[in-house]
């Protein structure tokens, strides 16, 4: 009788490369052999070609999606017929304690997953299965203890001289929309980084002649984060500049303006095209148009944009701004995130759309009813990308003017 | 070409015969870099593929060939037809379908082979039962690449 033990180890890997991510976590606890195979540098280069030609050919694409505090990992199909294929939903292996994700947010194959409790974040490469878990220094509570999940997040990098990332975390804390409730001047503003190789927090001065409002999230390109900005001399939030969050200098970019003018009743979205690009949407509250962007030239302080696409998508409602959409490029198609409820039941459920130039639409129930609006959306792409870990025994090193600084705020 | 020109003989480890259409054959790289070796006659002998295991080899690469123009059976049809075929392979058949696709260079056969392998086997259990593996692991191993493993989509 052949075993596999009979195999030699070039035809083990090429059958260890079509086992679903799925599935990695047995391979490596099925026997010791597995667990350094499934470990090798040349077993991993293997996974990850598959994966990319796979990308590349336009078969499917990746995305991370969150729905009611879980995130899972999902194919789209875009070719024909729309159809998804769920590949997978985050298990954790703490005990008992079920993780609750409350934010999570996509740099070149790396995940930056907030825990709901903001108490601590996870950095997360899902494809080589490695994590690296950072603590705030501090916490804001908000007032009386509300407005917790107020902060946002962004994960980019620099690149050395040798072209290695070495990475940060940026986050940021901005009371404008809540101003109401504190006196004026009260304002609660912290900007914050991460520093992957000192493992350090620094405060950051950032001037602020503008803001970025709370449903806005970053998108990340090239190791930097964009967002969607208001003037903050207005009365309405109008969310339409762009702004650009630079790792290496650590400051923003000027404003840039998008290629229209936006109303209070618009909402503008970004999202990023093939990790080279980024797409502008624009819908209304009360038309069933949408339109959207993409970039055709980026510099620091010029950014030039094309029309991609108009719909008009009557009797469906556009493309949720909230939950983050996706383009693609080649077959003109719009995909984004919404919720619906069924009329007869009165549940929610996440749903995805799919809209194409020639109007065509397909609605999807993705599974699992929701409880509240939550769900967003990242376009995901495996890279062999390590973490690095803390150096040992040097935290809890943070100055002492850091500290002064908070609290003072 | 005459007919006796268009077939060729291929001999298994156990000295079993198959006369098979050469454009059949020649769908694995091995036989066609043997036959253009103008050393071998019209009898090619493969000293690493069984019989039983050579006629399977000879089912799939017939269904797959193109012949006087007979090929034309939809993608959709072969994928079925592929799917028949692996599914109630054991797993020594299919371990030896691999080795003799690897062997004889048959790329989508050895495509479909270790996807077949890998689609039966998902969870620990399968990997140990259907795979024949032992866990060797020591509780301290296993708990270290649990804890090396926390975070995964494997739900």
């Amino acid at each position: 009788m052949t075993m596999i033990l009979d195999l030699p180890r070039d035809l083990v890997e090429e059958i260890f490369s079509r086992i679903s991510l799925k599935s990695m976590r047995a391979v490596r606890l099925t026997c010791r052999k597995w667990d350094t195979l499934s470990k090798s540098r040349s077993f991993t280069k293997m996974r990850f070609d598959k994966e990319v030609s796979a990308a590349r050919e336009g078969e499917s694409r990746m995305m991370v999606v969150m729905m009611n505090n879980d995130l899972h990992l999902m194919s789209f199909f875009l070719e024909g017929d729309p159809s998804t294929e769920h590949k997978g939903k985050l298990s954790c292996l703490n005990g008992n304690k079920k993780i609750k994700i409350s934010q999570v947010f996509h740099c070149e194959g790396l995940l930056l997953c907030i825990l709901k409790d903001d108490s601590r974040f996870v950095v997360w490469n899902p494809y080589l299965r490695q994590t690296r878990w950072i603590k705030p220094r501090y916490f804001h509570r908000g007032h009386n203890g509300k407005y917790m999940d107020r902060y946002r997040y962004a994960l980019g990098y620099v690149k050395n001289k040798k072209k290695k990332k070495s990475y940060k975390i940026w986050r940021f804390l901005d009371d404008r929309q809540i101003e109401n409730i504190y006196a004026p001047g009260e304002r609660f503003k912290w900007y914050e980084i991460y520093d992957f190789d000192s493992d350090l927090w620094t405060t950051l001065d950032v001037p602020l002649h503008w803001f970025i409002t709370f449903h806005q999230r970053g998108v990340s390109l090239k190791g930097n984060t964009y967002f969607c900005a208001t003037k903050d001399n207005l009365e309405d939030e109008l969310d339409d500049h762009l702004i650009c969050f630079d790792f290496e200098s650590e400051t923003f970019g000027p404003l840039l303006p998008f290629p229209f003018s936006a109303g209070k009743d618009d909402n503008v979205a970004l999202s990023c095209v093939r990790e080279e690009k980024l797409a502008v949407l624009l819908t209304h509250d009360e038309s069933y148009e949408l339109n959207i962007w993409i970039t055709t030239k980026m510099e620091s302080e010029k950014v030039l944009w094309s029309k991609f696409l108009t719909l008009d998508t009557e009797p469906e409602y556009p493309i949720s701004s909230y939950g983050g959409f996706f383009i693609d490029e080649r077959k003109k198609v719009v995909m984004g995130f919404d919720e619906e409820e069924d009329d007869w039941y009165h549940n929610n459920y996440h749903t995805v759309s799919i809209f194409g130039e020639a109007k065509y639409l397909r609605k999807m129930i993705l599974r699992d009813k929701t409880t509240r609006r939550s769900t967003q959306l990242c376009s995901y792409v495996p890279s062999p990308e390590q973490i690095k870990q803390p150096a040992r025994g040097k935290n809890e090193r943070q100055s002492s003017l850091e500290k002064r600084r908070y609290d003072e705020k | 070409m005459s007919k006796s020109e268009k077939k060729i003989v291929l001999k298994s480890l156990d000295n079993e015969a198959f006369e098979v259409e050469k454009a059949v054959a020649l769908q694995s790289q091995t036989i066609w870099v043997m036959c253009e070796d103008k050393c071998v006659g019209n009898e090619i002998p493969l000293e690493n593929v069984t019989g039983q295991i050579l006629a399977k080899v000879i089912d799939y690469c017939k269904k797959h060939a193109v012949v006087d123009g007979d090929g034309d059976e939809s993608s959709e049809e072969l994928k079925n037809w592929d799917t028949e075929f692996t599914k109630n392979m054991d797993q020594s058949t299919l371990f030896n379908m691999i080795l003799a696709a690897n062997y004889l260079n048959i790329k989508s056969l050895l495509n479909l082979t270790c996807q077949a392998v890998a689609d039966k086997t998902k969870t620990i259990d399968e990997f140990h039962t259907f795979l024949n593996i032992e866990n060797n692991f020591t509780p301290e191993e296993e708990a270290q690449i649990c804890q090396e493993n926390l975070w995964a989509f494997d739900d």
